[in-house]
């Protein structure tokens, strides 16, 4: 059917002669449903026939076009002009130079499929020449024809021209002829080709991408991006959204701006589940094929390519399948499910390929009977589909299986192309769910910002375009307004002047003559007037087309604007929301933080651009952390959605126990909107089993009583107790429980909100521990509009802790039984009363669990206990006596102070049954300086009756040291001793040698460069000490500067432990007021540390494995396993003058021995390390000096994205309406303009009118004069 | 429009390193970004196309690495660089245009690596050309690596994409792209 004519394929195409590898490749690829034949085999009528000719030959051929048409397998034509073998077209001025190839070359063309055809020797216009030139130019010498035997049997025409002579000669001498306009498409010797240039479009099937989104924003720049980067484009994209609650709708019509022709948007309102979805979105395209991709999933590039040529090429299949590539966190599991000879190869443990099986009659049945193994983004004809009537909704059966099964029932036929051409992503049910925020959006954020941008920059021009304009014309308009005043008095004297003509006339007739003169000077007059109204009228014209002019431009200006702004990416963008452990190196390495493309951040998280890039490696820069968004970003992750209740829903069906509940609310006096609140929460509790107990304590208002009995009559396990008077909270509270018959009680306050899993997760914690008595969650605060914060993340049961406040609070969760035996709340411990109730409790039970999950949420509101301390004076008090009485139950008599300024919090000084005698072991060499403050202030300060100091001197050998030694020997003949031990350093075997040579039944072990502050803190010490439970007691040190440097160990910083809160102000409260408080941890410092002789022992002393580091972390942990707890005391205050910067690791050979230290440690005790029981799982262990939430690196990323992310959003916005204005100042300036011409127009047709009247007037005047 | 090789020698003739590569710190954080993506594994033979003075060469894992570069005078540049380096007995350096390699290179790789190559300035309008040399090019298995300006970039390779992201480069944006074949 048609014969195509190429000269040059390249890189580039300077002219029309030249077409570009890519649409040469395009126009190849448009070839393959028809049949590519060379000369010798076309029959011009067979309308599926092609014929590749190219002319020249050009090298350009050989490098560009030939691998290509190797790729397709087409065979060609190569009308050759011998004299130019080798050669180039210089002789050819107006096109741009190019090499013709040689006689090696053209052999290779041969080789590929090639065909060598004659097109002269000169490639001179042979219409013009004699019949003997004719005959040398048709002329092939025999060297050329050896290149190739099967070729020169056609003739091209040079120019496409001939005459009949020359069609007789080359009838003669060859089996037929081509031209290329002259010619026809039927006669063997004038076939006309068709010059193929580079738009030209050889026909072939079209394709629509159909990409579906339900709330997968986050995966669909990545699912887009994979769209616009085929390597066969599609003929149309629709971007379809169901519904999405995320910003799946944004993303989409962004892009939509950036390819208007190519993206289409839809966007249902309302969510039409999969099937109808899809027949929508599926209608709403027209492409002969069609292909579907789920926004989280993308396609290789060659998808539509490799697919598409299956349809192509094979009428009779209407559905072209792949193999697949999964990938994502869950892809290896699911690559498990598949059938064992599906499963393919793994790619860098990234990609788990499952190979299909191909569609043979065996698998045909298999799809018809079996099951299904052709994806649901495979390839379809539109007309299959409509065939049957597209995807049908059936329960027990995916749409897309049942698609497929009723086209191959149909008739049709399916193809597998093997390959992995789908990327299916495999992510879990969590991260689907949740918003993550991806790179690629960011970068879709940040390119639509400089779009508009620029926009912006071209309306600001445009704007003083219009402004110069306006300007001109104002001027101009000045300018001929005076032209018309001044036309205007001169009219107006004619007009007086022909008025006094007219008067005088009739009396002046006979002056006739003088009339005469007059006149004329009127005429002449008038003349002027008329030439000047018309130059004014002229001006107006002209300024017109300057307008236009400029009117023009600013259009061409626009069209171009919009040119550029599709040029300018829009982001592409593969999402990446997972910014890689590389990025992080690199980060750290360089102190670099991502430039901010644009404005200068609003958020005052917004990053500093840094030029340090090159800096030496330093500690990673500490990252401004905003503790709300931190928050926002872990609920995100950590709150159940939907369909997790509904899998525990499912999960309880299997609880081998599953008590009855008691939730217990005393009710006095609510907000009905909180009150409400916190019902509803009982009520959407997924853990069913449970009974609402509700005291209400005589509220005043009556509409309390009408909403609980609203309540109690919906739901039967709901139960109100009206109490006749008002008791306060404690016999409110137990009004409750006396109606509770539950196993288990739950106390709820009357404001606050349970989150729906809560009795959920008590219940499978029960599950697990089947003993536990008591078992308490984290919780965090609510507003009155809902939103919640400041989350109280907890420790697990420490005793010594809750003597310092009541940290276990809400959700607490408490067998009745006990309850009941401790006889429920007290009168007269109301403010404090469930601290009471714990304190008696925990004295019958240890059996108690915390859930570190936050499962309560406290309101805050301006009339609730939680919004301030100020609010209820006596609960502190009731707090403080609460204590008081446990200390006597316990018998452990001793003085419970409320400390300053931190309402609910105490501090308990025991009383010291016998001051026994304390050893203080301080291993030394040589900074006698340091030693010589220690023992000074120890001496000096010391309020404790009963100590003994042992130095253990491990070879000091500077005499000022040995003098300081002997000084002290002088002076505390009786307290103080020395004993020499020079073995290599081994603080462990320093410290228990020490121990040997001790009599003390407490023993304190201290740091030659600490220096006491608190006189009494070897009575606090021993206070602690004394008490059979406690095993190591430790104490606050302080940097020289008043900076904390120990006040408690947590495990797990720095692979084993560190001291957190390290640095913060001495007088800071720390995290939650945590560093004012005495609490447990499960390790201190030995810097300073007390434990009796008898706790040593049961620990073994230290290992003497550790000779440097972690040491005093072990014996501690070797303390805890003994099944004693370890505490440390704010008020045992002591210097320690160690350096700052001090570092174990600072030569390679200590650094080794560092990390040997730390490895061996973490053999033995790392279940321990990553989880202290003393700390919250949800703290980092990242940072030393603040308590921060602990972030995956993930979510790392993803928070710096999220921050990242809103800005964009932010800056979009802004601009956004800045483009706005910019729009709308616009079309005011140029309402303004054309406001202006008009008013102009109409004046100057006013003034026109007026002038026409006089020149009628004064013409009456001449014909009266005649 | 294509840059003319002329330019490109005269380029590389007048200056040493004329992109300033050695002393800018974007340069330093590129190609580290680059040569931590590279997935951990042992590498035989690794091509560097377009690889100009040697810059991202150097720092590249495997065996027996090969740097070509259309540009002679690059190539001789990046021959004088390598010679103090501690892996110069593994790195090789070959003047070729990238459109010529399939001809030149009898070998596979096992990885290929191409950054701040691909740009219209450079190949043209010659994707699909590029796509097929280095499918000749590259092992099965064998890993792709990709950097480029984004703005100026808009290639996909047909493999499987492990790795694709953007990090700021200068006043632009790198994209980063990492293909498994
Ligand atoms: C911007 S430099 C990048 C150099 C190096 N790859 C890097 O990233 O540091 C681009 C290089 O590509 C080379 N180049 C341009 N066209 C080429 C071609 N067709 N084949 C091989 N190299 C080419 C240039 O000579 C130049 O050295």
């Amino acid at each position: 059917m048609t014969i195509l004519m190429y000269h040059k394929v390249d890189l580039v195409n300077p002219t029309m002669w030249w077409v570009t590898v890519d649409q040469f490749y395009r126009q190849m690829r448009e070839l393959r449903g028809k049949q590519v034949v060379y000369l010798d085999d076309y029959e011009p009528r067979n309308p599926n026939q092609v014929v590749i000719t190219f002319d020249g030959i050009y090298k350009n051929i050989l490098q560009y076009a030939a691998p290509i048409l190797q790729e397709f397998n087409y065979p060609f034509e190569l009308f050759l002009s011998s004299d130019f073998i080798g050669g180039n077209n210089e002789f050819d001025a107006v096109e741009p130079l190019a090499d013709f190839a040689d006689l090696a070359e053209l052999k290779k063309l041969t080789a590929m499929n090639g065909r060598l055809q004659w097109h002269t020797r000169s490639h001179r216009d042979l219409s013009n020449e004699i019949a003997a030139e004719i005959e040398i130019e048709l002329q092939v010498p025999e060297e050329i024809r050896q290149l190739d035997f099967s070729g020169f049997k056609w003739f091209a025409y040079p120019y496409g021209n001939f005459n009949s002579d020359l069609l007789q000669q080359v009838k003669n001498k060859f089996i037929g002829a081509v031209s290329c306009h002259q010619g026809n498409d039927i006669d063997r010797h004038c076939l006309n080709r068709l010059t193929v240039t580079n738009d030209t479009k050889l026909g072939g099937s079209t394709i629509a991408a159909v990409i579906t989104s339900y709330n997968y924003g986050a995966f669909l720049t990545e699912a887009i991006e994979s769209v616009l980067r085929q390597t066969r484009l599609p003929d149309e994209i629709l971007i379809s959204d169901d519904a999405s609650t995320d910003d799946t709708y944004e993303i989409a019509t962004l892009y939509q701006e950036k390819y208007p022709d190519l993206i289409k948007v839809n966007r249902n309102e309302e969510n039409l589940g999969i099937v109808n979805h899809f027949n929508k979105a599926v209608k709403l395209t027209n492409a002969d094929y069609v292909a579907i991709l789920g926004a989280d999933n993308r396609f290789r590039s060659d998808y539509l390519d490799k697919t598409s040529e299956i349809l192509d090429l094979e009428p009779e299949v209407a559905i072209a399948y792949t193999d697949f590539a999964l990938f994502g966190n869950r892809a290896h599991l699911v690559f498990q499910d598949f059938p064992q000879e599906w499963r393919g190869e793994i790619k860098l443990d990234r990609f788990f390929i499952v190979n299909f099986p191909n569609f043979d009659e065996v698998h045909r049945q298999y799809l018809l009977e079996t099951g299904n193994f052709i994806h649901g983004s495979s390839m379809f004809r539109r007309k299959a589909f409509m065939e049957v009537g597209g995807y049908v909704s059936k329960s027990e059966q995916p749409e897309d299986y049942g698609l497929f099964q009723r086209i191959v029932k149909a008739g049709w036929q399916a193809k597998r192309s093997p390959l992995p051409l789908l990327e299916y992503r495999q992510h879990s049910k969590y991260q689907a769910n949740i918003q993550l925020t991806s790179y690629g959006a960011l970068q879709l954020y940040k390119g639509q910002v400089r779009d508009y941008q620029a926009q912006i920059q071209g309306y600001q021009a445009q704007i003083s375009q219009y402004g110069l304009a306006q300007e001109q014309l104002q001027k101009e308009l000045a300018q001929s307004q005076t032209e018309l005043t001044n036309a205007q008095i001169e009219r107006q004297r004619t007009q007086a002047y022909v008025q006094q003509v007219c008067a005088e006339f009739d009396q002046l007739q006979t002056d006739s003559h003088h009339l005469r003169v007059n006149l004329s000077a009127v005429h002449a007059e008038l003349h002027a007037v008329r030439a000047s109204v018309a130059d004014s009228h002229e001006q107006v014209r002209r300024k017109q087309t300057k307008i236009e002019e400029l009117r023009t431009k600013i259009q061409r200006l626009r069209v171009e604007l919009e040119r550029t702004q599709t040029r300018l990416i829009a982001v592409e963008s593969s999402k990446f929301w997972k910014l890689r452990k590389a990025w992080f190196k690199l980060k750290r390495l360089f102190g670099v933080r991502e430039n901010d493309a644009f404005e200068a951040p609003t958020d005052s998280l917004g990053s500093a651009p840094s030029q340090e890039v090159s800096a030496p490696p330093q500690p990673p820069a500490a990252r401004s952390y905003n503790p709300t968004l931190a928050y926002e970003l872990w609920m995100q992750q950590h709150t159940p959605t939907a369909v997790d209740l509904q899998d525990m829903a499912n999960l309880i069906k299997i609880f081998a126990k599953q008590p009855r509940v008691s939730v217990v609310m005393p009710v006095y006096n609510p907000t009905i909107q909180f009150l409400r609140e916190a019902i509803e929460s009982v009520l959407a509790q997924v853990y069913s089993n449970w009974e609402l107990c509700i005291a209400d304590d005589a509220s005043l208002n009556p509409l309390v009583r009408e909403t609980l009995e609203e309540y109690a009559n919906q739901d039967e396990r709901i139960r109100v107790v009206f109490r006749t008077e008002n008791g306060h909270i404690s016999r409110a509270s137990n009004s409750a429980l006396e109606v509770a018959t539950g196993e288990f009680i739950a106390l709820l306050d009357h404001d606050d909100v349970l989150a729906p899993e809560a009795l959920y997760e008590m219940v499978l914690m029960l599950n697990k521990h089947p003993e536990a008595d008591m078992i308490y969650s984290d919780e965090d605060k609510i507003d009155a509009e809902n939103r919640r914060k400041f989350p109280f993340f907890k420790p697990d049961w420490c005793p010594d802790s809750f003597l310092s406040r009541m940290y276990t609070c809400h959700l607490g969760f408490y067998r009745r039984s006990l309850i009941t035996e401790i006889g429920g709340f007290r009168v007269g411990f109301e403010g404090s009363q469930d601290y009471d109730l714990v304190l008696r409790l925990t004295e019958k039970t240890n059996q108690i669990f915390h859930i570190p999950k936050i499962l309560y949420h406290w309101r805050i509101h301006e009339h609730s206990a939680s919004s301030g301390a100020v609010a209820k004076p006596y609960a502190y008090e009731a707090g403080q006596r609460a204590i008081a009485e446990a200390l006597e139950r316990r018998g452990e008599p001793g003085q419970v102070t409320e400390i300053a300024q931190h309402r609910g919090h105490y501090i308990v000084r025991y009383d010291i049954k016998t001051h026994d005698l304390v050893s203080i072991i301080i291993p030394t060499r040589d900074l006698g300086r340091f030693l010589n403050q220690c023992l000074e202030s120890i001496f000096e300060n010391s309020t404790y009756p009963n100590y003994e100091v042992i130095l253990v001197d491990n070879g000091s050998t500077e005499p000022y040291t040995e003098k300081v030694i002997s000084d002290w020997l002088n002076r505390e003949p009786n307290r103080f001793r020395c004993y020499s031990y020079g073995i290599p350093f081994n603080y462990s075997k320093l410290n228990n040698y020490g121990v040997s040579k001790a009599s003390g039944k407490y023993l304190l072990f201290l740091n030659n460069d600490t220096e006491v502050i608190a006189p009494d803190w070897i009575e606090a010490m021993v206070e602690h000490s004394q008490r059979s439970s406690i095993g190591a007691v430790g104490a606050r040190l302080l940097y020289s500067d008043n900076t904390i440097q120990h006040a408690g160990v947590i495990l797990g910083i720095g692979g084993v432990g560190g001291h957190l809160h390290k640095c913060l102000d001495a007088n800071a409260t720390g995290h939650f007021d945590r560093l004012v408080d005495t609490l447990n941890y499960s390790a201190v410092t030995a810097a300073c540390l007390m434990c009796r002789r008898e706790v040593f022992e049961a620990a073994g002393g230290f290992n003497e494995d550790l000779a440097v580091a972690f040491n005093d972390v072990e014996f501690c942990l070797k303390i805890l396993r003994a099944g004693f707890r370890n505490i440390c005391l704010p008020h045992a205050k002591l210097y320690h003058h160690e350096s700052k910067s001090r570092g174990y690791e600072d030569t390679p050979e200590k650094k080794l021995r560092f990390n040997g230290e730390i490895a061996y440690i973490r053999d033995r005790w790392s279940s321990i390390l990553d989880h202290d029981p003393c700390y919250s799982p949800h703290l980092s262990l990242k940072h030393e000096e603040e308590c921060r939430i602990r972030e995956t690196e993930e979510s790392q990323v993803q928070l710096e994205l999220t921050i990242q992310l809103r800005q964009s959003k932010n800056t979009l916005k802004r601009v956004r309406d800045r483009l706005n204005t910019t729009q709308e100042q616009l079309e005011q300036v140029q309402g303004k303009v054309a406001a202006m011409e008009t008013s102009k127009f109409w004046k100057i047709r006013q003034q026109w009118f007026q002038i026409k009247q006089v020149l009628r007037l004064s013409s009456s005047v001449k014909e009266r004069e005649l | 429009m294509l840059q003319p090789l002329e330019e490109l020698e005269n380029f590389y003739q007048q200056e040493e390193d004329p992109w300033s590569y050695e002393t800018t710190p974007d340069d330093a954080k590129r190609r580290s970004i680059i040569v931590s993506e590279i997935p951990e594994r042992s590498y035989g033979k690794v091509l560097d196309i377009g690889c100009g003075h040697g810059f991202v060469t150097r720092e590249l894992p495997g065996e027996d690495i090969l740097g070509v570069d259309i540009s002679n005078n690059a190539i001789q540049q990046a021959m004088k660089l390598s010679v103090h380096q501690s892996k110069a007995k593994r790195l090789r350096f070959l003047n070729a245009s990238i459109f010529e390699l399939d001809a030149v290179l009898s070998e596979t790789y096992d990885l290929v690596v191409i950054t701040g190559v691909l740009y219209s300035q450079y190949i043209g309008e010659s994707k699909t050309l590029v796509r097929q040399i280095v499918d000749k090019l590259l092992n099965s298995n064998g890993v792709l690596v990709c950097s480029h300006i984004n703005d100026w970039y808009s290639m996909r390779f047909p493999y499987l994409l492990l790795e694709s992201y953007f990090f700021e480069y200068r006043e632009y944006t790198q994209r980063l792209e990492v293909y498994v074949k």
